[in-house]
């Protein structure tokens, strides 16, 4: 997986995150979730939005990587801490005030199921903050290598508009965060040389350049949405446990 | 964010300040982006040496990727 290579450790600080935690403040603040909220970092990585929250809000970090959420616990000792899918929620029903989700959504091939287990874990009213990639020209048009990451399914922002809004949730702000996403990459080419040489440490030749070819023909965007769970929900509450 | 060094022994001097480029942190913009980086340069009046390697290399990459429309 792309963000545990330790040769991007340098140029992103260990997060390959567009925005980085100014972004997560932002975020945050736009919120107006409470001091001591129940927080959920969904694919929290190692641990960097945990440790920024960890103070204001009874934070829980969840990820599918028992190295990452090692990470984590050394980052946010007060966190708890999960290891578990996004796709398959080992938590309760309306348990979560807020779930923080960023760049991770592009990580799954499941995202609606993903959004409907965010749904179902947070209570009404609560909230999801959520960044990530977007297309924004409908698909690649070259051919992307299947070791590619968060690219592979990356999303049309209105597609995942439309999926929240399916589900009932209220969009309350939206924002276009594709320079973050540029600043990111400008700090990788910096890094590592070039950007194929950042495609390079950890795919091959070819399908470093294949990647590089498809993002320079088809720049993805980057954005920031805040959807707040409606506090009554036109359909009956049915999910898996 | 860590600085990205890019600092190496040189025999190039400040011509106005007779001064030795020692490493500094510098910003450098560019279409409202700012990556932060460590440059030998002037410590009396700033002069930046880029080196031609950086400039033909990764900042033209970069610059090229934030001119993506």
């Amino acid at each position: 997986m792309l963000y545990r290579t330790p040769a991007l450790e340098q140029g992103t600080g260990g997060m390959l995150r567009p925005g980085g935690l100014e972004l997560t403040s932002t975020l945050v603040a736009q919120s107006g979730l409470a001091p001591g909220a129940r927080l959920l970092d969904l694919g929290c990585g190692p641990g960097h939005s945990l440790a920024l929250l960890s103070d204001s809000f009874r934070v829980t970090g969840l990820d599918a990587s028992e190295a990452m959420l090692i990470q984590a616990g050394v980052r946010a000792a007060k966190a708890t801490l999960i290891q578990a899918r996004a796709e398959a929620l080992p938590l309760q029903d309306s348990s979560f005030d807020g779930v923080l989700a960023e760049c991770v959504l592009s990580l799954c091939a499941q995202p609606e199921t993903v959004l409907t287990g965010i749904h179902r874990i947070l209570r009404p009213g609560g909230c999801l903050l959520l960044s990530d990639l977007y297309l924004k020209n409908g698909t690649f048009s070259c051919a992307l290598p299947k070791e590619a990451g968060c690219l592979l399914h990356a999303a049309p922002l209105e597609a995942t508009i439309a999926a929240l809004t399916h589900l009932d949730f209220e969009i309350l702000y939206c924002q276009d965060q594709s320079r973050a996403l540029m600043q990111l990459a400008g700090q990788l080419i910096f890094d590592q040389g070039s950007l194929e040489a950042f495609w390079q440490t950890f795919l091959d030749d070819s399908s470093a350049r294949q990647a590089c070819s498809a993002v320079r023909s088809t720049p993805p965007g980057y954005f920031a949405l805040l959807a707040r769970k409606q506090a009554i929900c036109k359909r009956g509450n049915t999910h898996d446990r | 964010m860590s600085t990205l060094s890019f600092t190496h022994p040189t025999s190039w001097r400040c011509a106005a300040c007779n001064q030795d480029l020692q490493p500094q942190k510098v910003a450098v913009t560019y279409l409202h982006s700012v990556f932060h980086v460590e440059l030998m340069a002037c410590s009396q009046c700033g002069f930046v040496l880029v080196p031609e390697d950086l400039a033909i290399g990764k900042m033209l990459e970069v610059e090229q990727l934030l001119e993506d429309k």
